[in-house]
């Protein structure tokens, strides 16, 4: 019972480490993914606003371009009404003008007289462009302008209209356009450079805020700072960090619950056989084997039967596995032999037959059973001949040890018969080192003989394999009378299954066998 | 050109001279053996000068008209100014200087000027034209014209064909419409190089009209005493 308890100390501190580390995982990827998503949200916003801004840079500049060009003379009623109308259809211009030199001969927008002749371009290009960017000297009205001069026509530009507010979500948003400051969003709020900004988002817990400086190029270079705080970047992912961490949660959680149960019904399971062993609830029951040819019963396998205190039987294909799992392979052996003998000793008649017991991997690993089984034997008085063993070939591991312990117990009387020839172990090397007696072929194999399926070839150079090492056969799962027939045509002495019985208890096998043997 | 150019003789002289405007300004006459004096009474403002106080006289009196810039505005007409004339001469063979409150034209003699003579080539007078385009809207300047050769031959004859294709590029410049008042001229001969004179590629550079596009900002003091010097 320690070894159980043991195990659910184990279980349970696995429990731990496997939530805390799954739950910092689910946390961790959470996070990364709403940072993740985050900056593909502003990586849109700026470029849409970079957008915005580049086509009015680039859409001023052609405007200025086809100006120039154009005929009417110049502040004539023709120019002015063009200057307006190109004016009026773009919200974000404020002024146009008309300038010789240093001289704004006419314009719109600024009141006749007033021009904006800062002191400083803020760049002039090969084309001839020339660009203030907003500032003092371009302020007109209270409002920073951007200007830019083209040939004799200029354009006054209200960066304020470059963002719109509605995009922003609640950010603080600053943008420039060749490293030189353009409009930001609220006007007065302060921005950090860009240039002392790493690429991508950079969450500043001292300050509370979520800043991210995304730069775009296409034909200028326009870089984009938002700031928003963080707790307006919580308010909008904190229902999806809660709804998948939780699902994340509950699905682990849901796997732990599965694991303990698992392990405590396979640990109360062990609890169930030892005490099903000790309290007798592990019985034998006894298959008939029958000689093909006459029809006479000459033994029986033995097979442990457990059945609970309800009346609910446990298959052996269950707890066989467990027991040999639990260590309890040879104690379950010896109960099942135990059973035997008590049989054996109730049934005065006259009676020869071999009952079959079969081995687990625990009994062959080490003496103890065979030790066990010689006492048990003489204090019943029982020959070994009567008692045969049935192995599988899993337990016929190439081990010296334990065909050493094989070779003893044959020598002792018993008959020594290997169990579903051919399911498991894969060389038949063990054939020629293992002394064996009998060749019990599987139920499979009997059962494809009227098929086409692949095993239905397999049959006859198993029983050919058998012969030739002069092993005695026992066809297992016969269900019909053609098998019968198919397999003593081809010399199969024995066999088992339910065309003759199913496995009986002690009293009914005997009914059976003395019926039968009439 | 080549070398050659330098070393034009006598009928040559004599159709620079034909060419060459007038002198009748009350600046100091030029060195001796110079310019043939006064040959046409059309152009009597087309001043050879020699002096860096010439040039500053004549920017003080332009200071007083209305061509000059305000001084609030000094900074603006520059960058528009460059602009305009990065526009306009860029990859033309022109080297262009931005200066502080000027800009340095340099026509390299290869673009300038027929073999050994002061007479403009087509493809020169078209860049002039050009300039001249720039210099009537951008009015507040005074041309400082000046030729240079390289120091291969007589440096008399030197000067006099330099300060010659100088006025051949003034002439132009006022034909265009370049008040006279704004142009002046200047032959250097070969003693302002901007190269060095051993090797053919620096003569080469060294042979060339310069146009010293110079600001002229409105001087307050100067309108203001006006009355009086006049």
């Amino acid at each position: 019972m320690g070894n159980s308890r043991n195990a659910l100390l184990v279980v349970c501190l696995a429990g731990a480490i496997g939530i805390a580390l799954p739950v910092t995982l689910v946390v961790w990827v959470l996070w990364q993914q709403t940072v993740m998503v985050e900056e593909e949200r502003l990586i849109r916003l700026s470029e849409n606003l970079a957008a915005q801004t580049e086509n009015a840079i680039v859409d001023a500049r052609d405007l200025l371009a086809r100006l120039n060009e154009q005929g009417d003379e110049p502040c004539s009623q023709a120019h002015l009404l063009t200057l307006q109308n190109e004016a009026l259809s773009r919200p974000h211009v404020r002024a146009m003008g008309y300038w010789q030199a240093a001289d704004r001969l006419c314009g719109v927008g600024l009141v006749q007289g007033q021009r904006l002749t800062p002191q400083r371009a803020s760049r002039i290009y090969d084309s001839g462009v020339i660009a203030w960017w907003p500032g003092p000297a371009t302020t007109a009205g209270n409002v920073a302008l951007f200007l830019m001069r083209f040939g004799n026509h200029d354009i006054a530009i209200d960066p304020r209209l470059l963002i719109t507010p509605g995009q922003l979500e609640g950010k603080r948003v600053a943008l420039w356009v060749e490293g030189l400051k353009m409009s930001a969003f609220p006007e007065d709020a302060a921005f950090p450079l860009p240039e002392e900004l790493p690429e991508g988002l950079l969450v500043d817990r001292a300050g509370n805020r979520i800043v991210s400086r995304v730069a775009l190029g296409s034909l200028f270079p326009i870089e984009v700072v938002a700031i928003q705080s963080l707790d307006d970047f919580w308010e909008r992912y904190r229902v999806m960090v809660f709804s998948i961490g939780g699902i994340g949660l509950v699905l682990m959680l849901l796997w732990l619950a599965l694991v303990w149960r698992y392990l405590s019904r396979q640990l109360s399971l062990e609890a169930a056989l030892r005490s099903a062993i000790d309290g007798g609830r592990v019985t034998a029951v006894y298959q008939p084997v029958v000689e093909l040819g006459s029809g006479r019963c000459i033994g029986a396998e033995v097979l442990g039967r457990w059945t609970e205190k309800n009346g609910d039987t446990i298959s052996p294909e269950i707890f066989v596995p467990l027991a040999e799992r639990a260590g309890l392979g040879t104690r379950l052996t010896l109960t099942i032999l135990e059973a035997l003998l008590e049989h054996l000793a109730n049934w005065p008649e006259e009676d020869q037959g071999i009952y079959h017991l079969n081995l687990t991997e625990d009994d062959l690993a080490g003496p103890q059973f065979s030790q066990r089984l010689r006492e048990r034997l003489e204090h019943h008085g029982v020959p070994a001949q009567r008692i045969a063993l049935e192995i599988t070939e899993r337990a016929l591991l190439d081990s010296e040890p334990i065909r050493q312990r094989v070779a003893e117990l044959r020598n002792r009387g018993h008959s020594i018969a290997i169990d579903d020839f051919g399911t498991g172990f894969s060389s038949l090397a063990y054939l020629q080192k293992f002394e064996l007696d009998t060749l019990k072929i599987d139920k499979t194999f009997v059962d494809s003989l009227q098929t086409d399926a692949v095993t239905s070839r397999v049959i006859q150079p198993i029983i050919d394999l058998a012969q030739t090492l002069d092993l005695e056969i026992i066809a297992e799962g016969i269900e019909s009378a053609d098998q019968v027939t198919w397999l003593a045509a081809r010399n199969v002495k024995y066999g088992q299954g339910y065309w003759y019985s199913p496995p009986l208890d002690g009293p009914a096998f005997r009914d059976w066998h003395l019926e039968r043997n009439l | 050109m080549n070398r050659k150019g330098n070393r034009a003789h006598g009928p040559l002289l004599l159709l620079m001279a034909a060419l060459a405007a007038g002198c009748a300004t009350p600046e100091p006459p030029p060195p001796p053996g110079a310019e043939p004096s006064a040959t046409r009474q059309a152009t009597p403002q087309l001043a050879v000068i020699s002096t860096e106080a010439d040039i500053e006289s004549r920017r003080l009196a332009l200071a007083r008209t209305d061509d000059a810039v305000e001084p609030d505005t000094v900074g603006y007409f520059m960058d528009v100014f460059r602009a305009r004339v990065r526009r306009d001469l860029a990859d033309t063979g022109i080297a262009v200087d931005y200066l502080d409150q000027s800009i340095l034209v340099t026509f390299p003699n290869q673009i300038g000027f027929e073999f050994g003579s002061a007479q403009l080539t087509a493809e020169a007078a078209a860049l002039i034209d050009r300039l001249a385009a720039i210099l009537l809207e951008y009015r507040a300047t005074l041309i400082v014209i000046s030729g240079h050769t390289d120091d291969v031959g007589n440096p008399d004859f030197n000067r006099r064909l330099s300060e010659a294709r100088a006025r051949s590029v003034a002439r132009h410049l006022a034909d265009t419409g370049v008040s006279h008042s704004r142009l002046m001229v200047r032959g250097f001969g070969s003693s302002q190089p901007v190269a060095d004179n051993a090797s053919e590629d620096g003569r080469a550079r060294n042979r060339r009209v310069e146009l010293m596009l110079r600001l002229v900002v409105r001087d307050d003091q100067a309108v203001a005493s006006q009355p009086e010097t006049t």
